[in-house]
């Protein structure tokens, strides 16, 4: 899969399509991979914008085409007609926002009418927030459809590389690839320290209910 | 066919289309290549939106070789009649479409062009145009849905029934599956396609399409899938067939997945026999239930057994050509296996329990070859077989376990094998945590994913043994079977800890987990070991014991890192176990334990309390020095302070009541007051202090300590009681108020101190107590603040590192102990800012270009004012309002939240990111000033002294304003924030709008408009409810003889001189442009009829002249009719009238809701 705009590639690369409700942070998650910032302003997409993402391998350079789609009905453009000839896709919802979930579903059903049989993955973004709305427990649309799901933060680039990665083994059929330099990234916005985190989410739901000392608002989200 | 309408009528020559049709090609392969991309979208798009597609489309459809095209046309067919439906649906005798199609033409029309274009392209690479093609025809058909006689649907209906039985070949009836397919989705709401209708519409086709067509359709799909079974199993390679088998189970499993309405109506009265279970995951599960009308075709027919066969037949011809365990028609079987598992409610008969039982074991007697015996299972995995019908059958018992209890689970197996299903459960898990141990890489592997489905299972089955206490225990065996689970599990996790320990990776596969889902884990384990409490607590106790001997033993010389991790983890199991997360309340002692051990009315024998007691007593040795340089590591530390903080909510002094066994008897006193209690609260609070003070630098461990432990003391009344008679706690405040050592801590964690310490005021006896408890707390740094501020020299020492450090700190402290203002403290933390308002003002001005300082300014007061505002008397409410107008004019005046443009990129989204903050927290000064006018505990009004607080508001509104840029309003929650403010002051202050400037009041008017086009729907919902309040206001008024917004509505003449209009007339056009010729959630038409109607009223010319404008602009004459009918209606229906009444309001709602379906479709075609 090439694209004349772009210089032609020597190695493997695939249309990598991203849907999902707007404002979930698909741009963002694209450009956090591309320029390494992380953009705090929202501003809609409008149709579709595509970018070429390469990742090194053990098994050589591959490169990953993302079709970073509209979220928003209002600016969808061709909506569906942006996924043909898609092989590998990205769902993503906020899981600070049910609706974002609720409309999976449909996101999903949408793909898998214009790309039979492509690898997918679900990503729920956004897991750095402190109030989350869709608990991890909550997510099962992957279970019914044979998915994979990774919980995942453009901000603090939690499993930032994971969704790449599984479909980068689906895409070659073999497990055992893995990414050998990571593309540089930037420091992350806020520390997901998972020995701490085990602590905390043990106490998250009374987290909720007593306002601790929280310095949520003093970063963007 | 007669061919598809086309635009007026006339037939399009064939070069043109032939053109038309060259262009979208060209089109299609541009936006394939990205190129040209805006073009080539304007091209496609333009298709879509013209008049009447169709015959172009259908030419494309018939001719063009390009796959995308096509697609694009269907999808151009799709757009325009869903737009255009309702003048086609219309009386055809208007002449409209002289080509004399009907709708229903249209989708006989496109379901047989559909099947034509499924027979040309049955086996092409391009499926997705077929696919296209079924949804729209799908579409079309929900869209006449209500509109149409049953006669006509039928007879459409008996052409798919044609081609799905099989009476047209293999390859119609694919496509017959498929489009039935399509159907389904369009029809059930989670899937459905938006067509601009009212969701009543959506659930009125829900509902019939359900009660009417469903079952008919899954025979339909049943039969179609019978007809070719022998052909597949006859024979020895993959056969066509297998395509129609595979979509018939998919739609069959499709329907099964349906949100069966029946059930919603009946779930409070269901008294089916295992009983319903009140948990809240279960809601979460997919549960099947249609209800008694599906039995014979479900349960009474054989269906499962034909379709256990039809697997197991698979399962032989896995080595054949064309098949194997993961071939889509294996994988859509083994689906609708598993769903049938969740089937439940009164599709069986709450007379005849065997029947579930019966449909169970049958499909538990089919899944067990998928995961039996598990070591087998499990090793044939490890040598590459494919292991997804060994997770299958796993979420097989998860979902039997969802639709029974433990007892029935577990009896299930016992009438075929030796031993129940819990044995079965408990062995499948065993084998998996094994390969677990065994496999310890870091991606998740198949035993990863079957041990979170193996511990649902668990937690579903458990939880209501858990909640229920004795009421539901496990059968003997299942409770052994459990417990050896468990005993296993805690090896699994103490085999990784202790692996993990010389692993420095951060992200090591110990942790590798999902945020929460380590807790998750946690959790079920807890359940498990719950469910056999008597073993599983002296277990604990001995594996904690041990450790502390091999600690003690190899002291200084061994090095015990291993075992550290291993305590870690056993903390962190424990407290899982032995206490249940609060969530918000205090939580009780786990049902289990509270009815268990009820004969033990020693306190030295009773087993929670002696590994509780073990553990303090290991937690105590902490404050030795030389043992916490030994033992102690700081990650242990945090493992304690949480294990504390969990534990103390559930077992430290808890309330008195509930004390009706003897074992919940014993658990109260031991730890209660008049015991052990206080001990170990001062224990606990040296610990903490300890934790603060000896760990330097460890912001993890501090940040439990404060956030976690200490904060959750406080929140309870009757440990503050004593805590603020602990000598710990004295030397805790006395550390907070007088050492400098705790200046150290991060200055978050200051802050969280400094609110925890003040809330504990709320335990001591008298109200003056409290007051200079605070006082005691705070003045020093008080008194620091204000002498720093008068200092000669402050201006050129201010800038010194450490000054801006303790500065910063004693903000953040005041912030903290503002934030904890109680009725009980308000009164000194009154006298606290009070006495601060000048230095803060000093402050300001010396760190004006210190923005961090200037944001922890900001946030203290705002946090200040908003514990204070509703408290204060009138003269203190004057000194706070005129204060915080000194500081915003202190801010304004230092154009503090002014961005230079000269600044390079970077620094100018930082110094945005700055700007932001500032302007929230401004924001949200204002509306915390708000609240005096609306929650007021105080004995005079604020107005005796003349103080308005609308007025300071405005006066703020003046200030910020300008500040907020249209690009600042693309950070979500600024933008939140603000038009939520707007939206108050317009609804609650309106008469003071018309006070603003000219220029703020355009400022604000001009964000108004920016957030009525805004994505989020709030934000346009905030917008539109303050253009209700103004127009509303505007209109009483000037009804009332006053001016209202007076020059603002008038309009004026800009320096042109040219005449600008007013206010009301511009938001008239916008919002009728809005609602006619954009794009918006269909749930904003109700809050903009609201702000529509006060418009109309008081633009009443305007809109005439508009009305008129938009009916000369068709010039199609059937549309102007029915646009001035449709205008004519919208003011007149349903004896609308020109009050602003909440009558009229939903008269009003109801005509806009009718007036945009009609008219809206064609307005939009181009």
């Amino acid at each position: 899969m090439a694209l004349p705009s772009q210089q032609p590639v020597d190695y493997p690369s695939f249309k990598l399509v991203i849907v999902g409700d707007g404002g979930t942070g698909k741009t963002t998650f694209v450009k956090r991979h591309l320029t390494g910032e992380f953009e705090k302003k929202y501003e809609p997409t409008i149709g579709v914008e595509v970018h070429p993402l390469d990742f090194f391998t053990n098994r050589g350079k591959i490169r990953f085409y993302c079709w970073d789609t509209a979220g928003q009905e209002k600016f969808g453009g061709l909506r569906d007609g942006y996924y043909i000839h898609g092989q590998c896709a990205i769902i993503m919802f906020d899981v600070t926002a049910r609706l974002t979930y609720k409309n999976v579903p449909t996101w999903h059903r949408d793909l898998c009418r214009v790309c039979e049989n492509i690898p997918i993955v679900l990503c729920g973004n956004k897991v750095d927030v402190k109030n989350r709305q869709v608990k991890a427990k909550q997510v099962t649309f992957h279970r019914k459809k044979n998915l994979q799901y990774y919980e995942i933060s453009a901000k603090s680039n939690y499993n930032f590389e994971k969704p790449f990665l599984y479909l980068a083994r689906k895409l070659a059929g073999n497990a055992d690839i893995h990414f050998v330099e990571s593309p540089a990234l930037a420091p992350p916005e806020v520390q997901i320290d998972l020995a701490a985190q085990q602590l905390h989410e043990a106490e998250l739901a009374q987290a909720a209910a007593q306002p601790l000392p929280d310095d949520d608002d003093d970063t963007f989200e | 066919m007669q061919g598809v309408p086309e635009r007026g009528g006339a037939p399009l020559d064939l070069a043109q289309l032939q053109s038309t049709m060259q262009a979208i090609e060209l089109a299609c392969t541009s936006i394939q290549m990205h190129m040209n991309p805006a073009e080539a979208e304007a091209t496609l798009l333009s298709l879509s939106q013209s008049h009447q597609p169709y015959q172009t489309c259908k030419y494309i459809l018939e001719n063009s070789q390009v796959a995308n095209a096509r697609f694009q046309a269907a999808a151009a067919i799709r757009d325009a009649a869903i737009r255009e439906w309702s003048f086609l649906t219309s009386d055809d005798k208007r002449n409209l479409i002289s080509v004399g199609l009907n709708s229903t033409c249209i989708y006989v029309y496109i379901f047989a062009m559909y099947l034509g274009c499924s027979y040309e392209h049955a086996n092409s690479p391009e499926g997705y145009v077929q696919v296209k093609v079924s949804s729209v025809a799908a579409q079309l058909l929900k869209r006449g849905w209500v509109d149409f006689a049953a006669a006509e649907k039928e007879s459409f209906f008996y052409q798919v029934n044609q081609a799905v039985s099989g009476t047209h070949g293999v390859d119609v009836q694919f496509a017959g599956i498929n489009f039935l397919e399509s159907l389904v989705s369009e029809f059930s709401p989670s899937t459905a396609s938006a067509m601009g209708l009212p969701r009543e519409f959506h659930e009125q086709c829900r509902k019939s399409f359900e009660r009417d067509h469903l079952k008919t359709f899954y025979c339909w799909a049943r039969d179609a899938a019978l007809s070719v079974t022998n052909r597949i199993i006859e024979s020895d390679s993959a056969v066509p067939e297998v395509k129609v088998c595979t979509g018939a189970l998919r739609l069959m499993l499709q329907i099964l997945n349906w949100d069966f309405s029946y059930n919603s109506s009946r779930a409070a009265t269901n008294v089916f026999s295992v009983g319903v279970k009140q948990d809240p995951r279960r809601s979460e599960c997919n549960l099947v239930q249609p209800g008694p009308a599906w039995r014979e075709v479900l349960v009474t027919s054989d269906h499962i057994g034909w379709l256990l066969s039809l697997y197991a037949a698979l399962r032989h011809k896995f080595l054949c050509e064309g098949y194997w365990l993961d071939c889509p028609i294996a994988v859509t079987a083994r689906k609708l296996i598993v769903q049938f598992c969740s089937l439940t409610g009164t599709i069986f008969p709450s007379d005849n329990v065997q029947m579930h039982d019966h449909h169970l074991l049958l499909l538990l007697s089919g899944i067990i070859q998928w995961i039996y015996p598990p070591d087998v299972v499990s090793k044939a995995i490890e040598n590459g077989k494919s292991e997804s019908e060994m997770l299958d059958g796993c979420r097989a018992l998860l979902s039997i376990a969802t639709v029974t209890n433990p007892s029935v689970f577990d009896q299930l197996l016992k009438s075929t094998r030796p031993f129940g299903t819990l044995t079965l459960l408990s062995t499948l898990m065993s084998e998996v945590v094994k390969n677990l141990m065994t496999n310890n890489s870091e991606e998740e592997t198949w035993s990863w994913e079957a041990r979170d489905i193996l511990l649902d299972t668990w937690t579903t089955l458990l939880v209501l043994v858990n909640n229920n206490g004795g009421n539901a225990l496990l059968p003997p065996e299942g409770r052994s079977a459990g417990a050896s689970l468990f005993a296993l599990i805690v090896q699994s996790e103490l085999t990784a800890a202790a692996a993990s320990a010389f692993n420095d990776d951060v992200d090591s596969n110990y942790l590798q987990a999902s945020i929460s889902a380590m807790d998750e884990r946690l959790a079920s384990y807890a359940l498990i070991a719950r469910a056999s409490i008597d073993v599983t607590i002296p277990f604990l106790t001995s594996l904690f014991s041990e450790r502390f001997a091999r600690l003690n033993q190899g002291r200084g010389i061994v090095d015990h890192t291993e075992t550290l991790e291993e305590l870690y983890s056993l903390l962190l199991i424990t407290g899982h176990v032995i206490a249940d997360e609060g969530e918000g309340e205090t939580p009780l002692v786990p049902n289990v334990i509270q009815t268990h051990f009820s004969d033990i009315v020693e306190a030295e024998k009773h087993p929670v309390i002696i590994l509780s007691s073990s553990i303090i007593r290991f937690a105590e040795q902490s404050l030795n020095p030389e043992m916490r340089a030994s033992v102690f590591s700081p990650r242990l530390m945090e493992a304690i302070i949480w294990f504390l903080g969990r534990w103390s909510c559930t077992y430290l002094m808890p309330p008195e009541e509930n004390t009706d066994t003897n074992s919940r008897k014993v658990l109260v006193t031991v730890f209660g007051l008049n015991n052990q209690g206080k001990l170990v609260l001062d224990i606990i609070i040296r610990i903490s202090l300890t934790a603060l003070v000896s760990y330097p630098g460890e912001k993890d461990l501090q940040a439990l300590t404060c956030y976690q432990l200490l904060h959750s003391l406080v929140q309870q009344k009757h440990i503050c009681v004593h805590l603020v008679q602990l000598d710990s706690w004295h030397d805790l405040a006395n550390a907070f108020a007088n050492d400098k050592t705790l200046l150290l801590l991060n200055t978050t964690h200051q802050r969280s101190l400094a609110q925890t310490l003040v809330r504990s005021a709320s335990g001591l006896k008298t109200l003056e107590l409290s007051n200079q408890y605070v006082r005691y707390l705070m003045g020093h740094m008080t008194t620091y603040l204000v002498e720093l501020s008068r200092k000669n020299d402050f201006k050129s020492v201010a800038e010194q590192p450490d000054i801006i450090l303790s500065v910063s700190c004693l903000l953040e402290r005041l912030r903290g102990a503002a934030s904890a203002s109680e009725p009980r403290t308000q009164k000194a933390i009154y006298e606290l800012g009070f006495s601060v308002m000048n230095p803060v003002l000093v402050l300001l001005d010396v760190y004006k270009h210190e923005s961090a300082v200037v944001y922890l300014l900001l946030k203290f007061v705002v946090d200040w004012v908003d514990g204070q505002i509703s408290y204060l008397e009138a003269q203190e409410t004057t000194a706070v309002v005129n204060f915080c107008m000194s500081l915003l004019q202190l801010y304004s005046s230092h154009n503090i939240g002014k961005i230079s443009l000269s600044l390079s990129s970077s620094l100018l989204s930082e110094a945005k990111t700055e700007k932001y903050k500032d302007l929230r927290a401004l924001l949200q000064l204002l509306s915390n000033l708000c609240l005096k006018d609306l929650v007021d505990f105080s004995s005079d009004s604020v107005e005796t002294l003349g103080t308005n607080i609308s007025q300071v508001v405005y006066f703020g509104l003046h200030i910020v304003t300008p500040l907020i840029s249209l690009d600042l309003l693309k950070y979500p929650k600024l933008c939140y924030d603000y038009f939520s403010l707007l939206s108050h002051l317009l609804e609650v202050y309106p008469e003071t709008v018309a006070q603003l400037n000219g220029e703020a009041f355009s400022h604000v008017l001009g964000t108004l408009d920016f957030g009525l086009h805004h994505q989020d729907t709030e934000v346009v919902d905030m917008c539109l409810r303050s253009l209700r309040a103004l127009a509303s206001h505007h209109y009483l008024e000037t009804t009332g003889g006053k001016i209202g917004l007076g020059s603002h509505a008038a309009g004026l003449k800009d320096q042109g001189g040219n005449i600008q209009e007013g206010i009301l007339s511009r938001f008239l056009r916008s919002l009728l442009q809005l609602l006619l010729f954009e794009d918006y959630s269909p749930d904003l038409v109700s809050s903009a009829a609201d702000a529509l109607l006060p418009l109309l009223l008081c633009e009443q010319a305007l809109y005439q002249r508009l009305g008129h404008e938009l009916i000369e602009r068709q010039p199609n004459p059937t549309f102007k009719s029915r646009l001035a009918n449709a205008l004519h209606s919208l003011t007149s229906a349903n004896q609308l009238s020109s009050t602003l009444d909440r009558k009229n309001f939903q008269i009003f709602r109801k005509n806009l809701n009718a007036f945009l379906i009609e008219v809206r479709g064609f307005l939009q075609t181009k």
